[in-house]
């Protein structure tokens, strides 16, 4: 349903989670070419590397090795370039600390994993047509291009 | 202890043999109560005549009385200290003291009758006060030490004065004066010589560390004390009360140690001033200027014990006081470390349990979708079967985190109305279930005051545990209201319960019924009972199986 030649930055230390969400986001016909960040830190690699074009969109979870998500977020945001990227949380706890340092630290959206895959599947679908599709997105080359 | 000395022949006496004159109720003598050891006695003995020669330094040369018998003092120490069963080692100085004055026999037996039993009596009097502590560190201490004083001098005063009468010696006309000077006397010596006594004797008994410069240092400051004395009892002008602040003021700086040297220090100028003729006290009969100056001593030692009593209580009480608060600060870390690794732990659980679970969920959904070529329906319905498991673990996880929420959740108490909250639960089951039959019964005016988000989670939860469990019946009734005793009650027509199992209601994760008869997962009224006690109230129920449950609740009333 959704060509797009920028990619998808999907931020997951878990394996079964990385695989069910590229099931999901594949079954509901996102195209976009998706890059995994196993830890904070190489999040951070990819979305501070000027020569690289930024991603469409950042799944990002928040319980991550190295660096956690929210620093992760902090940092993107703190930056002249990462500021316009769309970033949505998506995590498995609905913790209030969590949600109130999600959006104080600029996260566009937060998402509760469900357990149910098809809910799961749901959500993923539904927020691929927002953000790929309806939303209008600030297109940011690479410095390169 | 007054003592009246006419001629040359004090009058005490003393006998060292014959029936003992000692009195020994019941429960007397000390538990360690061995014989005392000869030494132990012959040193209360000398110390008592040492005593009784230092006493007729204060005597009043005019009437050969003393203000203060300083040996009464002593034998009431010493028979604290050591035990009443060194009762003959006060006989026997009493004796001596007494013999070496040329008195006649009857009189001096007397006289030593009296003085030991006085000692006794008062030893006595002192141990029917549970736990008195010879230190006189508390106000009961000296209290009791003056309570005894005042008594037990009465039977050594009233058997010397009658001796002395026998013995030829006084007049029947002067009884009267030389009693009270004798009882005075006596009661000074308790009051400024006993204190002395047992304050070091306690320093001494219970090894206090410090004690020798705490007592080096009181003594300086009894000595600064006398020097004063002199100056104020020097000039005829009675300027006698610029000494109180003084004594007070070392009683409160050296406690019982100043108070005592301090009070016999200034007791020992006033009598000696008194007696040459110095001092406010001076210029009036030899019994008044010895009443003048009896009660003088005696009420300024007693004060002065008291105002070290006081400092010591107070500066317990602020120990006491630091303790507490030193232990509800190591309490209060303790709780909030408790609570901050509840946090984490609730944390970790929100994150990490609930991602296998989604794994688990997840897997068996694409096996279903890419091989149901290869399952049967046995297989798919199996693999159904998982993913329902693992979502209502999931729920299970939320639940207990909600319920583990709900206590650490700080509270914002204000009005809260009840039956406005009950109203707005009723017409969502309502709409949710249209075709359903059903009548709510809500009072009014319900206002408490709680936390409201609270509540409201107690007045859902019941609501929709009563419409849940009623969901069986044609008519489902469904009553909330407040009775005459303030108690909250939420009743229903439904399934009811055995009143056997009432209690595992209240507990989590428990229920009377299966998934299948009534879904839920036996969170809700635990919820219930975890607000209401926050809130400082009671949860219960009552029931019948088909005849329908009532949840009952209180609130304490507060004002809003």
């Amino acid at each position: 349903m959704i060509a797009d030649d920028h990619p998808i930055l999907l931020v997951e230390d878990n394996e079964d989670d990385e695989v069910l969400t590229v099931r999901a986001l594949r079954k509901s016909g996102v195209a976009n070419r998706i890059d995994v960040a196993h830890d904070g830190e190489a999040a951070l690699d990819y979305l501070l590397d000027r020569a690289r074009e930024l991603p469409a969109l950042v799944l990002l979870d928040l319980k991550l090795p190295k660096v956690s998500g929210l620093d992760v977020l902090r940092r993107t945001r703190a930056d002249e370039r990462g500021k316009l990227v769309p970033i949505v949380i998506l995590t498995s706890s609905k913790e209030e600390s969590d949600l109130v340092a999600g959006y104080s630290g600029g996260a566009n959206s937060y998402v509760r994993k469900p357990v149910d895959f098809d809910q799961f599947a749901d959500s993923v679908r539904q927020l691929g047509l927002y953000w790929l599709v309806i939303n209008e997105p600030l297109v940011v080359r690479g410095e390169c291009e | 202890m007054t003592e009246l000395r006419q001629g040359s022949a004090p009058l005490r006496a003393g006998v060292v043999s014959g029936p003992s004159p000692s009195v020994r109720p019941r429960g007397l003598s000390r538990p360690e109560g061995v014989a005392p050891t000869v030494a132990a006695l012959v040193a209360v003995a000398a110390l008592y005549f040492g005593a009784a020669q230092t006493g007729f330094v204060f005597a009043f040369a005019t009437k050969q009385v003393t203000a203060v018998w300083p040996p009464t003092g002593l034998a009431l120490a010493a028979l604290v200290l050591g035990g009443i069963r060194l009762w003959p080692g006060v006989a026997a100085g009493a004796f001596i003291a007494n013999i070496t004055a040329n008195e006649p026999l009857l009189t001096a037996v007397g006289i030593t009758v009296g003085n030991t039993l006085e000692a006794v009596a008062g030893a006595w009097l002192l141990s029917l006060l549970p736990g008195f502590q010879p230190s006189l560190a508390r106000i009961r201490d000296v209290l009791a030490l003056g309570g005894a004083a005042l008594a037990s001098t009465l039977i050594s005063a009233t058997i010397g004065v009658a001796s002395l009468l026998a013995g030829g010696l006084i007049t029947a006309g002067t009884i009267g004066s030389v009693w009270r000077v004798w009882w005075l006397g006596d009661v000074s010596g308790d009051l400024l010589v006993a204190p002395v006594v047992l304050v070091f004797g306690s320093l001494v008994l219970d090894r206090t560390p410090g004690a020798t410069g705490q007592v080096a240092r009181a003594a300086g400051a009894a000595l600064l004390l006398g020097i004063a004395a002199v100056l104020v009892f020097s000039p005829a002008e009675s300027y006698v009360y610029l000494l109180l602040p003084a004594v007070f003021a070392v009683g409160l700086r050296f406690r019982q140690t100043g108070a005592a040297l301090g009070s016999l220090v200034l007791a020992c100028v006033a009598i000696w001033a008194t007696r040459h003729g110095e001092g406010p006290f001076a210029g009036a009969s030899p019994d008044i200027e010895m009443l003048r100056a009896q009660t003088f001593v005696a009420v300024v030692g007693l004060t002065a014990l008291l105002v070290a009593a006081i400092r010591t209580e107070r500066a317990a009480a602020e120990e006491q006081v630091a303790l507490v608060a030193r232990m509800v600060a190591e309490r209060t870390a303790e709780l909030s470390a408790a609570n901050r690794e509840l946090e984490a732990f609730s944390y970790s659980v929100s994150h990490d349990l609930r991602a296998p679970l989604r794994a688990i969920n997840g897997y068996s959904k694409a096996i279903v979708e890419d091989y149901a070529g290869v399952l049967d329906s046995d297989g798919v319905a199996m693999l159904q079967r998982m993913r329902s498991a693992s979502q209502r673990m999931a729920q299970l996880i939320d639940e207990m985190l909600m319920l583990s929420q709900l206590t650490r959740k700080p509270m914002h108490r204000r009005r809260v109305d009840l039956g406005a909250i009950a109203h707005e639960v009723a017409d969502e089951l309502c709409a949710a279930d249209p075709g359903r039959s059903a009548e709510f019964a809500i009072d009014p005016g319900m206002v408490v005051v709680g936390d409201a988000e609270l509540l409201r989670t107690v007045v859902r939860n019941l609501l929709e545990n009563a419409w849940k469990f009623s969901s069986g019946q044609h008519n489902t009734h469904i009553e909330f209201s407040r009775r005459h005793d303030g108690t909250f009650v939420v009743k229903d027509n439904g399934a009811g319960f055995d009143m056997r199992y009432a209690d595992k209601l209240f507990r989590p994760f428990e229920r009377l019924h299966t998934q299948t008869e009534f879904p839920g997962s036996g969170v809700g009224l635990t919820t219930v009972q975890r607000v209401i006690r926050r809130h400082g109230g009671e949860a219960w129920a009552e029931g019948r199986v088909g005849e329908g449950a009532a949840f009952y609740f209180t609130l304490p009333t507060e004002e809003p």
